[in-house]
């Protein structure tokens, strides 16, 4: 019985090199890794948490977006 | 499995306000993000043209705090992976949607793919979930905080 492959797309050929070219070069590692520590102080933790929840933020990303295109989610 | 995470979820995990499962993916390695995100939350943190309600707020900080902020921004942490163009342009420009979106999409939906990661974003955006859909990408829209 003949089996069809799917020729591969540009799509996949593109993903394979970059692929191959981060397993070379270590582009997607992080430079460490471990336990995430570091303290942030509880102002400015109550600042981000205040701003991610009560619109502020995504306000200015709004803004942002329609001052520059190519930062704004669509 | 990693997950690339927008702006405002990488704020939540810079100030240690992200779900624990998401600080400790973190220190895992687990997490990326893209220089669009991450442009666009240092621009609207430094942006001295705003005026917007975003400003005020962190005018109000206190002076340690708001350089804590800079700091926290102009130096992320080495456990976020952030790749670049040279890895990723090639992928995005091979991208052949129903539908073209932005820089900052494709650049999430290559980063995503290269990767086999998942894309966490805040803000519902109709193209990107267009595109997570058709490219066979998980979408999660979530609270930066959740």
């Amino acid at each position: 019985m003949a089996i069809e492959h799917e020729a591969p797309t540009e799509l996949d050929a593109a993903v394979a090199r970059a692929r191959a070219r981060a397993a070379a070069t270590g582009d997607l590692r992080p430079i460490i890794t471990g336990a995430f520590e570091g303290s942030v102080s509880e102002e400015l933790a109550d600042f981000a948490q205040r701003i991610l929840t009560d619109g502020t933020y995504a306000r200015e990303v709004r803004r942002l977006g329609q001052e520059d295109p190519d930062l704004a989610t669509i | 499995m990693s997950t690339v995470v927008d702006d405002a979820t990488l704020l939540a995990i810079l100030t240690k306000r992200a779900a624990a499962h998401l600080l400790a993916a973190t220190g895992m390695g687990e997490i990326l993000t893209t220089a669009s995100w991450y442009y666009r939350l240092h621009r609207a943190i430094h942006d001295e043209r705003s005026t917007g309600s975003l400003s005020r707020v962190a005018a109000d900080l206190a002076s340690a705090a708001q350089t804590e902020l800079h700091e926290l921004l102009d130096e992320l942490p080495p456990e976020i992976v952030v790749p670049g163009p040279r890895l990723l342009v090639p992928v995005m420009g091979a991208l052949r949607l129903q539908r073209r979106v932005n820089y900052l999409t494709a650049e999430a939906l290559a980063t995503a793919i290269i990767t086999g990661a998942n894309i966490r974003a805040s803000i519902e955006a109709p193209l990107l979930s267009a595109a997570c859909a058709e490219l066979g990408i998980g979408l999660e829209l979530l609270l930066p905080t959740e």
